[in-house]
């Protein structure tokens, strides 16, 4: 008998069922997909930096935890709130409260179960769909990852079992304790602000305080070290709390005193809606507007990152393409290339540990040195000119440079450089042998037939001293490396986000049922319906959006943190914002539509 | 007097149902009329179709036949944005529920139908204050409905109704949820608006002492007007004796 009542519960609301079940089975569907990843250790020492990538992932993890279970807090009290009055009514019957816990309990876990396995299937799909689609963007090596991945099923079913047992218990407990009549009238009682304004001013200044001590924090991590991130969190948090608590109070208070603002049309009623609503958002609030910084942060850093693949191999190699005494596979090969500004021949003969040059040659084409940063990349296009005259300027340095570019010469230290005239030259015994320098307009548009040369020249050379030294290696390096974080990065980013807004849907909708009531009033007193939508949209707008721009604030002062790791943080901002803020609209439309479906049906 | 039509009502029918499926008809075939200025009392018992009556009176819902006439308007016709227009203008409400808006003040649900007509908040201002002062409830304009008694409540409520001068006043059950004292107060509180401002008013109630206040009632049984009983110059306490008996015979 008791699971007929708790199914028929399900069954009678199927279309509310719906959105919390398609919530709860995309947070279960993303964590999967998370764990798919942060547990496959394989997949992740093949591809990041080694241990950076486990803390990194651990620590993604472990957030993606706390909203995961705030996520589903929150879908639990949606679910409460639709099913209240129904217990309410059981407890009436005569039902027992022990009676009415066993059937939210039954109804909860079922709720759970039933989404975990779906979400798992989606996630399957999802790691597939999803995973691929980045790897192939970011050029990660594939090798060890897999969508079906046992541990991270395993994970994911036993953290969603516990979190489900925890809600369903609260569930429960809240249930049973509570006096009927209360469980039928709460949540319609305004908790009506009584701060006084000199504290909320108080906390208005303390709360930017807090802000301005967080983002000095990031941006001084140069000093702070280490120190500066749990700085930054603890200050930040704080900040955000008090920024929604005070700071959103007293605008909305100052609009509603100016009376020819709010004494039109359903102003006043929407700005004390929002008014209403902030202080039981407040917690909310200021968490989804520090996930909303993680999440953008995390989409803009990958982002950086991957942009910077090519940069920094732009700026850590002169040359864009060296070859080697050409045959005519490399002539063919090079002939591919597009965009080339300057070729140049070199020739040279090594004899023991004498190697020469032609003078001519370098007087007409200098061979160029850059200048490095303390990072060792190429600032800012300054090179010095090797030729025979300033040789001597700086001789280990010109020479290593030199040596590097040659094929054949391993012992840096003892090998000397020659300046030879032509005539000389070709009296020397020994073979001649060429390389050639390429500069070219793009290396990105390259890369193929860079890789292509770069093969041809492996095979060539087969036990040189060339590798790792071309532009085209560095750039493969750094792919593993940084291609690692951005996929990381995209990944967590998405993942955040999906939550987060799916969080702040639920605790909007759960809170729709006790606003049918009023719309209904409103309607009956001749409000259009136009009107009641604006204001609808206006209210979730300011909900959504609130968070969204403080979030926007953190990132672009969090993004100083990573001046240590990227060259510009701030480069390539735009696509991730708006990418980011396209989906986040996404969120918001559709909770506008549920939202208006729930409250203006009837 | 004006003896203006405020409500005309003419062979009104209501159907539930669908076409083939099982029907009832909750009205068939209600005519009256309400002039400017007049206290009517329309009463029932439950499922009289009195409800379903100021329903379709006050454009919540439509009749399946017949026609109504609100201020010469045919409210029948009206629809989307030109209906909740008219009942915003020419429609007060009080409900039994009250029906306040509790994240406003008493001041801002008051002047919630001025705001929606786009009234200046200068003029708003004045309204308010001089229709609080009227129904005695200047003390609490800047409480929240939560924070103040039942009877307080219909009054900020019956202050809302009436702020913007609508043609009438429909009231269903007022005084359902008040104790005897606060029902007494409204109720008299709702004659002299009769009597001094000519507000024009339709009552509907299972009361017969709030319905005694009226100047004429309507009794309405299985979705039919059967009798009606004028005041005249009767005592309240006369009439409403005449109210009960009549209820007795009208019941069998």
């Amino acid at each position: 008998m008791l699971n007929k009542l708790a199914l028929s519960g399900i069954k009678n609301r199927l279309r509310d069922y719906i959105v919390l079940f398609s919530g709860l089975i995309i947070s279960s569907a993303i964590f999967y997909m998370f764990m798919a990843l942060a547990t496959n250790k394989s997949f992740i020492t093949n591809n990041a930096a080694g241990s950076n990538a486990k803390i990194v992932f651990m620590f993604g993890a472990v957030l993606l935890m706390i909203i995961t279970f705030v996520y589903v807090s929150y879908a639990n009290s949606f679910l409460l709130s639709m099913r209240k009055r129904d217990y309410a009514t059981f407890m009436m019957l005569g039902a027992k409260g022990s009676k009415i816990s066993q059937l939210i309990f039954i109804e909860t876990i079922t709720i759970g179960i039933t989404a975990t396995a779906v979400g798992i299937i989606a996630g399957v799909g999802l790691t597939a769909g999803v995973g691929n689609a980045l790897i192939n963007m970011l050029g990660v090596s594939s090798k060890n990852f897999s969508a079906f991945y046992f541990p991270a099923i395993v994970d994911t079913l036993a953290f969603f079992m516990i979190v489900f047992l925890i809600a369903s218990l609260v569930n429960a407990i809240k249930m049973s304790k509570k006096p009927i009549l209360e469980l039928l009238h709460s949540n319609q009682i305004p908790n009506r602000n009584k701060t006084k304004f000199s504290i909320q001013i108080l906390q208005t200044i303390i709360g930017i305080g807090s802000l301005a001590v967080g983002y000095w924090a990031m941006a001084s991590i140069k000093d702070l070290k280490l120190s500066a991130l749990p700085i930054a969190l603890v200050a930040i948090v704080i900040g955000s709390y008090l920024l929604f608590n005070a700071v959103v109070v007293v605008i909305i208070n100052l609009l509603k005193r100016n009376l020819n603002f709010a004494n039109k049309n359903l102003r006043n009623f929407t700005l004390s809606q929002i008014n209403f609503r902030i202080h039981s958002y407040t917690m909310i609030l200021s968490t989804v507007s520090i996930l909303f910084a993680l999440a953008l942060g995390a989409i803009t850093v990958g982002m950086g990152f991957k942009n910077e693949i090519p940069e920094i191999a732009d700026k850590g190699v002169t040359y864009d393409v060296v070859t080697h005494s050409q045959d005519t596979q490399t002539k063919k090969l090079t002939s591919k290339l597009t965009g080339v500004k300057e070729q140049v021949t070199y020739t040279y003969k090594v004899a023991g540990n004498e190697v020469y040059f032609i003078n001519t040659e370098f007087n007409d084409n200098p061979i160029l040195y850059p200048k490095r940063d303390s990072r060792g990349l190429i600032s800012d296009n300054k090179y010095e000119k090797i030729t025979p005259k300033s040789m001597s300027k700086n001789e280990t340095e010109y020479s290593y440079a030199l040596i590097d570019l040659i094929n054949g010469v391993t012992d840096y230290e003892n090998t000397k450089i020659n300046f030879v005239t032509k005539t000389s030259f070709s009296q020397l015994s020994g073979k001649p042998q060429t390389f050639t320098t390429f500069k070219l307009k793009d290396f990105q548009t390259n890369l193929k037939q860079a890789k292509q040369i770069q093969m041809h020249e492996n095979k060539l050379f087969p036990k040189s001293d060339l590798y790792g030294s071309s532009k085209y290696d560095m750039y493969e390096q750094n792919m593993g490396l940084l291609g690692g974080l951005a996929f990381m990065g995209y990944f967590l980013g998405l993942a955040f986000l999906a939550m987060l807004a799916s969080t702040l849907m639920f605790k909007i909708l759960a809170g729709a049922d006790y606003d049918k009531g009023r719309y209904r009033m409103l309607k009956r007193m001749g409000v259009r319906q136009s009107l009641l939508k604006n204001s609808i949209r206006s209210e979730l707008a300011v909900l959504f959006g609130l968070p969204a721009a403080l979030g926007i604030v953190h990132v672009l002062f969090g993004l100083q943190f990573f001046k240590i790791l990227l060259i510009d943080p701030y480069a390539g901002i735009m696509l991730p914002f708006i990418a980011f803020i396209i989906i986040y609209l996404i969120y918001y439309l559709i909770t506008v539509w549920l939202y208006e479906k729930i409250v203006m049906n009837d | 007097m004006n003896a203006k039509k405020v409500v005309e009502i003419n062979e009104v029918t209501k159907t539930y149902g669908k076409k083939n499926q099982k029907q009832y008809q909750a009205l068939k075939g209600v005519s009256f009329e309400v002039e400017s200025g007049e206290f009517v009392g329309i009463m029932g018992a439950s499922g009289s179709g009195k409800t379903t009556l100021l329903n379709i009176l006050s454009t919540l819902d439509k009749p399946t036949s017949g026609s109504v006439k609100i201020n010469g308007n045919d409210v029948t016709e009206l629809k989307g944005n030109q209906l909740a227009d008219f009942r915003s203008s020419e429609i007060g409400f009080i409900f039994q529920d009250f029906n306040l808006l509790e994240s406003l003040t008493a001041r801002e649900n008051i002047a919630l139908p001025l705001s929606l007509q786009n009234v200046s908040p200068k003029e708003i201002a004045p309204k308010v204050e001089s229709i609080a002062k009227t129904l005695g409830i200047e003390s609490i304009l800047d409480s929240y409905p939560t924070e103040v008694s039942g009877g307080q409540k219909q009054r900020i409520a019956a202050a809302r109704a009436l702020v913007h001068n609508p043609s009438v006043l429909f009231g269903d059950e007022p005084t359902g949820a008040l104790d005897s004292q606060s029902a007494t107060e409204l109720l008299d509180t709702m004659r002299k608006l009769n009597e001094q401002q000519q507000v024009s008013i339709l009552l509907v109630t299972h009361d017969p002492y709030s319905a005694s206040y009226a100047k004429r009632i309507l009794f309405i049984k299985d979705g039919q007007i059967g009798t009606e009983l004028t005041r005249g110059d009767k005592s309240q306490q006369d009439f409403y004796q005449e109210i009960l008996v009549e209820l007795g015979t009208f019941q069998d």
